[in-house]
């Protein structure tokens, strides 16, 4: 089963995410930027990394964006290309901001109010699409 | 206006059902998330009380994106509607009296819902 990171300030939104994933993954919660930066290195020193992030952009202090700007800074740094890092799907209300997140190096985005199927499949592509690799 | 008069009239109600079919959930998880909400919602409009009163548009803003967030993703249409009237108003004009007025509206439609969600078993 996959693991996956849920990044988002709101208890509620983490739940139902989570359960629209529970036949697919087992989820991890962060419910802010710094949560979610100590959760992704720490399992990176564990070695037991999380097969996907879904990543809120509105988060209070450092924002979704941000966060993503990071990793891909710190994948960078450990010689991983891009595209070849922990895949992360953005969620968002505003479709105008995903080719912000694109240009970031998010793999996908999905946008509130949160669809199951779409989720689902999306998840599904990205999860595929980085197995391969 | 029609929006408004429309919420105002209308019982609470939720097709819990329907929607956690929708949402791939099984009914009595999706309660529970929404029950849990009905509380959230009551703390974000107190917060809403407060930023209405020093006219923190920027806070008004925050709280009412993340009431539309979770709202709409729970398919709470009349909840999300009640938000709408004051998101708009605050990221437009942003009159206090229609602000206040807004605010009556949204915490008289989560009222209801608390409401409807403590008989509901």
């Amino acid at each position: 089963m996959h693991k996956i990171l849920i990044v988002d300030d709101n208890f509620e939104n983490r739940q139902l995410l989570a359960e629209i994933l529970r036949e697919v993954a087992e989820c991890d919660f962060a419910a802010s930027g710094k949560e979610a930066i100590d959760a992704y290195n720490l399992s990176l020193q564990r070695g037991d990394q999380y097969s996907l992030i879904l990543l809120d952009i509105e988060l209070p202090e450092i924002n979704g964006l941000e966060i993503l700007e990071k990793i891909r800074e710190s994948e960078k740094n450990a010689g991983i290309a891009l595209g070849d890092g922990i895949p992360i799907i953005i969620v968002t209300a505003y479709e105008k901001r995903f080719l912000e997140a694109y240009e970031k190096g998010c793999d996908d985005y999905i946008l509130k109010p949160i669809d199951a199927n779409v989720l689902l499949t999306k998840l599904a592509s990205v999860l595929e699409k980085s197995d391969q690799d | 206006m029609n929006a408004k008069r429309d919420i105002m009239n209308e019982p609470f109600q939720i097709d819990a059902e329907r929607i956690s079919a929708d949402l791939k959930i099984r009914p009595d998880i999706y309660l529970r998330i929404v029950k849990s909400f009905a509380g959230t919602l009551k703390e974000k409009i107190a917060e809403l009380e407060a930023a209405l009163q020093v006219m923190d548009k920027e806070t008004m803003r925050r709280i009412l994106h993340e009431i539309k967030g979770t709202a709409s993703n729970l398919r709470l249409v009349s909840i999300n509607e009640a938000e709408n009237l004051m998101h708009v108003e605050v990221k437009g004009m942003a009159d206090p009296v229609k602000l206040a007025e807004y605010l009556v509206l949204l915490k008289g439609e989560s009222d209801k819902f608390s409401e409807y969600i403590n008989k509901t078993p």
